[in-house]
């Protein structure tokens, strides 16, 4: 781990002496950043267009998302939560299933052909822990433990086959607020900061986990004058300042970013699920729409496309709380204005509703894979067939336009 | 380079000629526990540790501590017990992971009495000043801060660690709570504090029917008809056994039913109390673990002593407290003779920590600087070692407020982590963010606030009326690195006094008197960002 970083770091230096200035010169040589910009675009190769990876933490309740509210064993499994049709924007041609009201900014973006919701997405022989499971998900690998020895993010593995560069793929938790990135010096003259580059970059000999502070420092030292400085004149169309606020800030800079990941939290809804969703879904709601209308203002929605995922569904069947525990299959959600809008994958039928959880259909990696593929412009195969594994890579459908 | 233009440049325009490197070099850093008057202070150590201070320990070789050196030839495997003559570097190393950190005289202290003795002190319980006590209730729930009063001054250093290792594991969050439960963190978190040290079985007992991680994980709303999963899934899956150790589905549904019948009781304005209902319970037979125990009707505290008769649960708590205290690939032996002397002790904590801290393991190579601590432990560490309070009247409301936000930011708001699954450890810690948000933090340290008064560790530094010294930033430097036991390189002092002469804006001991402590602040907060010092 700490070698690949150090490559980065190296890749990224023998680049900016190439171009014959150093980080120092940066902020006085405005004219060039364009210049930059573009040379991360084109040694990212593919499309350049851009992902942006939405993690819904704790096991996203797809029934509250997209209800089948006239199916009777969806009614009857919940008495308490399940919705009805007047708690749902009906879907066009009334399929019986609904976008639950709450999230108003999907109803509409579905409208217009921009929303693919891929129904029954999971893998085989279905894990109930959130860390398991999510584990799955970022390592995009099912056998955890199976002697892959993949223990890195599936988006890692990608930038390092395709597009090596440091902000190739960018975290908004990692990053937190681009203005603050970079070591906090209040020394008159950068001295302090100056030394903390300095300091990471001369020391030898450390043992891997030294080694590992060491590089973060260094990527901070070297990535931090351009984060600051490209994401200062950002201005947002809306008031939120969560995660999507920040990966809009990113994505304004144009760094060359491919693949943008954010988290979002809270949906794991064992009690009190309605109240819970109240307030939950609308935030997740006009937070992505906020980020929605930023980037459409910076004219970079026409080559965006979001992926909204979580680690499972929920169960079929409430508890008493009322909330759901912990289930299997889910839904994976893209937006964009080239998805392939409409429903994909299985519908959720009366027999997928009398198990205890949803069923899976389609492999995960299939729909990252499409998104690699069709979307990003790479071959997903070295990213997923790793280890022996193997799965269906089909969608059965096109997520594209 | 840059940095190398502004070297240069400062260079010729301040014509200051760096001294002499050579000679004094890495031996005055080496690991000297500390600044002046440190030499005298082994033959202390070697005579103090023979004649034996308490009990029958003693018997450590005859050269053992003089040479003050490094050591650490413990073996990686084995918990059988360490010699007892401690290395200062040995004794700094234990008194980081069982206490934050430790200043010059803490380790001369363990030095001269030796790794038993020390130990017994870490394990001692012992009063708390008034004055801890008193600035800790004025901030009510506010967990973050009324915890950090007892981290930075409390004297039971261990229990806190251990209690902030529970946590991480028992993972509850206040913000749960709405207003009228807020006494429900500050019962939680006394829980903690008081079960640390104590009994694992009771321990279970007093979490399961906490009143916060009965609405946490929705204990206390489990009814018997439809029960809710969440509490005996984490229960397993990260109190007692770990990710799909000897449990499956069917296991939890089963377990789900045996721990319905909590319920909170709510009476007037008093805190919500737990209460166990029967009519709310489950009264028939659960099937749990079919390989292993006939069906049974099982309640929370014969679930409880279900799970601690499988083999396994004592075997995730000893690997647990070993991982967190010496290093993380304990072999599967170790683990079981570990697990076997928890199970048969009755599942006491304390034992087991003894048991760890006195280890060969603990004083092996594979134990030194293998760790990253969170930012609370960084923190804290870095108080302690510089002997760093915060008391003032004026200062302490915007400090601890300062302070709390601060390692929020970094990563670590105590009572309100990410999830379930508490915090990720080690290098999970390295996001960029609470890298940087961790140096606002140590800047607190020093009190360094809005109004400019350095409240610097000016018992370490050289007396101020010789800043005017040219040599005094080789000494400012040296000592600091002495206290944190850093051995730099001479690129490294440089490095450091540059910061002190603000990269050849000014020369430190040509600065004005008021400026300097300003520098010497921007010096400490870098040092204490050393890989060695945020290591362990």
């Amino acid at each position: 781990m700490s070698e690949c970083k150090e490559c980065q770091i190296l890749t990224r230096r023998s680049f900016l002496t190439k171009a014959g200035w150093g980080l120092g010169a940066m902020a006085f040589a405005d004219p060039l950043l364009g210049t930059v910009a573009s040379t991360f675009a084109q040694s990212a190769g593919g499309t350049g267009n851009l992902l942006v990876l939405c993690q819904l933490n704790g096991g996203f309740d797809v029934l509250s998302f997209l209800a089948p509210y006239s199916n009777s064993v969806y009614q009857s499994n919940r008495p308490l939560l399940a919705l009805t049709q007047d708690q749902v924007g009906v879907l066009p041609g009334d399929s019986g299933y609904g976008i639950n009201n709450l999230f108003p900014t999907f109803i509409d973006l579905f409208a217009q052909n921009e929303v693919a919701i891929v129904q029954q997405v999971g893998y085989p022989d279905a894990n109930g822990s959130h860390f398991e499971s999510q584990e799955i998900f970022e390592f995009g690998v099912r056998n955890l433990t199976g002697g892959t020895g993949i223990n890195g993010h599936w988006y890692d593995r990608l930038k390092k086959s395709y597009f090596d560069e440091p902000f190739g793929v960018l975290d908004t938790r990692t990053i937190g607020d681009p203005e603050n990135y970079g070591y906090p010096d209040k020394s008159y003259r950068g001295a302090a900061q100056d030394a903390f580059g300095r300091l990471a970059e001369l020391k030898r000999n450390r043992n891997a986990s030294q080694q590992a502070i060491l590089d973060t420092y260094a990527k901070i030292d070297e990535l931090g004058e351009e984060i600051r400085s490209r994401t200062e004149g950002f201005e947002s169309t809306g008031e939120a300042r969560g995660e999507f606020y920040r990966a809009a800030k990113l994505a304004s800079a144009d760094l060359g970013t491919q693949i943008l990941k954010l988290s979002f939290g809270g949906f794991d809804t064992h009690g009190e699920q309605n109240t819970a969703q109240e307030s939950l879904f609308p935030k997740l709601n006009d937070e992505f729409s906020q980020f929605v209308g930023d980037l459409k203002a910076m004219g970079l929605w026409s080559r965006t496309c979001i992926c909204f995922y979580s680690e499972f569904g929920r169960r079929n069947i409430e508890n008493g709380s009322p909330g759901t525990d912990h289930g299997q299959g889910g839904h994976m959600i893209l937006v964009g204005p080239q998805v392939n809008g409409g429903l994909h994958g299985q519908r959720v039928t009366s027999a997928d509703l009398r198990e205890d959880s949803l069923p899976y259909y389609v492999d995960f990696r299939a729909v990252f894979g499409s998104c690699i593929r069709d979307w990003l412009g790479f071959d997903p195969a070295p990213v997923f067939q790793v280890g022996g594994e193997s799965f269906n890579e089909s969608v059965g459908s096109s997520l594209f336009r | 380079m840059l940095t190398w233009d502004r070297f240069w440049q400062w260079l010729a325009t301040s014509a200051i000629i760096i001294a002499g490197v050579s000679a004094m070099s890495g031996c005055g850093a080496a690991g000297s526990g500390g600044g002046g008057g440190e030499s005298g202070s082994s033959a202390d150590a070697a005579s103090d540790g023979s004649s034996g201070t308490t009990g029958e320990s003693g018997g450590g070789s005859a050269e053992g501590s003089s040479d003050d050196g490094f050591e650490f030839g413990g073996t990686a495997q084995s918990v059988a017990v360490y010699r007892d003559t401690l290395t200062s570097n040995e004794a700094y190393h234990l008194l980081r992971r069982a206490a934050f950190g430790a200043t010059p005289e803490q380790v001369n202290d363990a030095v001269r009495k030796g790794l038993s003795a020390t130990v017994d002190d870490l394990l001692e319980s012992r009063t708390e000043p008034d004055s801890v006590i008193e600035l800790a209730e004025l901030y009510e729930d506010n967990i973050p801060k009324r915890w950090l009063v007892y981290l930075l001054d409390g004297n039971n250093p261990l229990t806190e660690q251990l209690a902030i290792f529970w946590h991480d594991r028992f993972a509850t969050s206040r913000r749960v709570l709405e207003g009228r439960d807020r006494g429900l963190a500050i019962k939680h978190w006394q829980m903690l504090r008081t079960n640390a040290l104590g009994n694992y079985r009771d321990f279970l007992e007093e979490l399961t029917i906490d009143p916060l991680m009965l609405i946490w994980l929705n204990g206390a709303n489990s009814p018997k008809d439809s029960p809710n999963e969440n509490y005996a899934r984490e229960f397993w899956e990260l109190f007692t056994l770990g990710r799909d150790v000897l449990y499956d589905e069917a296991d939890i549904r089963e377990s789900a039913r045996g721990f319905t019948g909590i319920t909170l009781l709510r009476e007037s304005d008093l805190d919500a109390r737990p209460i166990f209902d029967l009519l709310n319970h489950d009264e028939t037979l659960k099937d749990v673990f079919p390989q292993r125990a006939q069906p049974a009707n099982y309640n929370y505290i014969s679930m409880i002593d279900l799970t601690l008769e499988q083999q396994e649960s004592a075997r995730y708590v000893a690997r647990n407290l070993f991982e967190f205290f010496i290093h993380d690939h304990p072999n599967d032996g170790l683990i079981n003779t570990l697990a076997n002397q928890f199970a048969n002790g009755g599942f006491e904590i304390e034992p087991l920590v003894r048991t760890l801290l006195t280890s060969q393991a603990m004083f092996s190579s594979e134990a030194n600087g293998n760790q990253i601590t969170s930012p609370v432990e960084h923190f804290v560490g870095v108080a302690r070692t510089l002997d760093m309070h915060i008391y003032s009247e004026e200062s302490q409301g915007y400090l601890f407020d300062q302070l709390s936000h601060d390692l929020a930011a970094a990563g670590q708001d105590l009572l309100n982590p990410p999830g379930v699954e508490g915090w990720s450890e080690g290098q999970a810690w390295l996001q960029d963010q609470w890298l940087i948000n961790r140096s606002n933090a140590l800047g607190r340290v020093m009190d360094y606030g809005p109004e400019h008064t350095a409240g610097l560790p000016f018992h370490l530094l050289p007396p101020q009326s010789q800043w005017i010294e040219r040599e005094v930033r080789r000494d400012i430097v040296e000592r600091i690195a002495g206290v944190f036991h850093l051995n730099l390189t001479e690129d490294e002092i440089d490095i450091y006094i540059e910061v002190l002469d603000q990269n050849g804006w000014r020369a430190f001991h040509l600065e004005e008197p008021d400026n300097q402590p300003r520098h010497v602040f921007e010096m400490i907060r870098l040092m204490a960002m050393d890989e060695r010092v945020m290591g362990r």
